[in-house]
């Protein structure tokens, strides 16, 4: 197990690596950096002391070296935009992301896989076949789209919600349930195919000769190993919830870090977008170590591989 | 696999090559097998559903009524037929008077054009880390397969970000977004599908035989992984194009005044009061493309090769 946690750490830190030099190389790719901090109309004085001033005379690693130094202090410059630091921008913004990427997945999660049981247990059954093409159809439909029909029909056709925003709770319903939609789907799909498989399998069939009431048989003896593959994917579908909050937090003004990136794009606030990238990378990158961690607490043969 | 057997004998005795000849009993699982479904041999619900659009895409300019850039704001905000409209704009218009029909099918073209690029380029600089790392293996395999590991560790939709605050957004964006999005999936799968095909018969015969190492990844790996990489392609088709809506409708990827779906849904976001239909119909012809292009990946699996299933 300890092999296994290591390896798993060392992974996690060279992505976290492999990110870095990432933002490094796309702000270096860009031309010539000078000109975003000094402006186009700058005497030749003022641009060879911001070169000087920010390292740009130096060569591309010792540039890099001196940005992963700051990056690690948390120091990725002010934003251009609104003269603060980049990263407490970020930070602030943070709570917002974590709660609305929370909610959908707990959705998620709570409407995916009772549907997926449901599904696997009536296999064949009308039941079945409507979740099934929902899952189909659902999987199909781009989360921007969905998050706009919403509004349409909850917040400008029907006046229940609000189009966009913070305030009430009631806020946070469309943008949740448009961030879930596809994980619902997802979610829905691997269980009823994991139950399906787990069912078919001898202990199930002995569980049931045993006499144990159905309920137990689906829950403890079916459903506890069915687990295995949904963790894995739990795990991915948060961090891609993640990445999915940047559409749909612009969509209903939700004042999040994807909000806040997207919204920094259109200013050339390059410091604010690599934070808010940094950031969220370092956030999808953890909790995949978890997931990685977990998985093999829950079965033994990785721990033993 | 008859013709594969058969080619044992002379191997076997050479002791250049080790065979393992395939157990019959891991084909028997313990559990009971699933049950078979019978392969359509036309797939009709995918190709109905992707028929207007590949129409759209192919035959668009002899199809669009009005020119999709047009502006005419005396007719600006026209419901479609079935909510009112008239057939000269047979699914109504923007808020500057376009025809929505015109944009819906010269959004089509672009959006198939810019998605299938994107994957063929994907497809192509996978395959290649794929068979690299499984032809070669050892050190070079361990570096290019935690590379894979690793992209596959980046939310795509930061890197997309990141590269259009750095280059802004257009073509090059999204294309490059689709790019770095789908190729570790084909390296992935390339390489597990060498190294299988490492193992075969035919492989040993043709070295025994002298064949260079290009020559046997041309003639002997190459067009056994075809079927592999075509289903793939097929099956990222749909997602590739609901992610480059997705960074277009952002603003990140298809710029206007040109027609995208994502940009129609965009525009048509603003009037959505007034005008219902105009961020619907992009949507619905996004959710068919998908749609279409899952099943028929999902098809071209079964048909080809059964084996697949975990694409």
């Amino acid at each position: 197990m300890a092999r296994y946690v290591m390896r798993r750490l060392v992974f996690g830190l060279l992505a976290l690596f492999a990110v870095s030099l990432i933002t490094f190389m796309a702000t270096r790719l860009s031309g010539d950096v000078t000109y975003l901090l000094v402006g186009m109309d700058a005497s030749q004085e003022e641009i060879a002391a911001v070169r000087v001033q920010y390292g740009l005379d130096k060569s591309l690693p010792v540039q890099y070296l001196a940005y992963l130094q700051h990056a690690m202090r948390g120091d990725f410059g002010d934003s251009i935009k609104y003269g603060v630091p980049a990263l407490d921008l970020v930070m602030s913004r943070l709570p917002s992301t974590i709660m609305l990427t929370l909610t959908g997945f707990t959705l998620a999660l709570l409407i995916g896989v009772p549907l997926g049981i449901l599904a696997a247990r009536r296999r064949g059954s009308a039941t079945d076949l409507g979740a099934s093409v929902f899952a189909l159809v659902g999987q199909a439909m781009p989360g921007f789209w969905v998050a706009i029909m919403l509004q349409l029909l909850f917040a400008v056709k029907l006046g229940w919600l609000p189009t966009g925003g913070t305030g009430s709770a009631a806020h946070i319903v469309l943008p949740a349930i448009a961030m879930s939609w596809f994980s619902i789907a997802a979610f829905m799909r691997l269980t009823r195919s994991s139950m399906l498989e787990v069912l078919d399998s001898e202990y199930v069939k002995l569980a049931r000769v045993k006499g144990n009431p159905e309920s137990v048989v689906i829950l403890k003896h079916a459903f506890r190993n069915a687990l295995i593959p949904l963790v894995t994917f739990a795990g991915l579908n948060l961090g891609a919830l993640l990445g999915g909050a940047v559409v749909i937090e612009s969509i209903f003004a939700w004042p999040g870090v994807g909000q806040l990136m997207i919204n920094a794009i259109g200013a050339r606030d390059y410091p604010t977008v690599q934070a808010g990238v940094l950031v969220t990378a370092t956030m999808f990158i953890t909790i995949n170590l978890g997931v990685d961690l977990l998985y093999g607490v829950l079965d033994p043969r990785i721990r033993n591989e | 696999m008859s013709e594969m057997s058969s080619l044992n004998t002379p191997l076997d005795s050479g002791e250049i090559v080790k065979i393992v000849p395939a157990p019959a009993e891991m084909q028997v699982d313990s559990a009971a097998p699933r049950k078979k479904r019978a392969v359509r041999r036309v797939p009709v619900l995918p190709l109905l559903l992707l028929a207007p659009i590949l129409i759209f895409g192919f035959f668009g300019s002899f199809l669009m009524p009005h020119d999709p850039t047009m502006i005419d704001p005396a007719h600006a905000l026209q419901p479609p037929v079935f909510a009112g409209g008239t057939w000269l704009y047979p699914l109504g218009t923007d808020h500057t008077g376009r025809d929505l029909l015109s944009r819906l099918i010269d959004g089509a073209r672009n959006s198939l054009a810019v998605a299938f690029f994107g994957v063929a380029l994907a497809g192509a600089f996978g395959t290649l880390i794929g068979l690299t790392a499984g032809y070669f293996r050892g050190a070079v395999e361990e570096l290019l397969m935690r590379l894979v590991d690793m992209q596959l560790a980046i939310p795509t939709i930061l890197l997309a970000v990141l590269l259009a605050a750095v280059i802004g957004g257009g073509l090059t964006t999204v294309i490059a977004s689709l790019m770095i999005t789908f190729w570790a999936g084909y390296a992935r799968i390339v390489r597990g599908e060498t190294l299988s095909l490492m193992q075969r018969d035919y492989i040993a015969l043709a070295r025994v035989a002298g064949a260079s190492r290009w020559r046997i990844v041309r003639l002997h790996v190459l067009p056994n992984l075809l079927s592999v990489v075509v289903v793939l392609a097929t099956l990222q088709l749909g997602a590739a194009v609901g992610l480059e809506a997705a960074l277009t409708f952002l603003g990140l990827g298809i710029q206007p005044p040109a027609s995208a779906w994502g940009l129609m849904i965009s525009d048509g976001k603003l009037y959505m009061s007034q005008a219902w239909w105009i961020p619907t119909i992009p949507g619905i012809a996004i959710v068919m493309t998908v749609l279409g292009s899952n099943l028929f990946g999902d098809w071209l699996r079964d048909r080809l090769d059964p084996r697949l299933s975990q694409l």
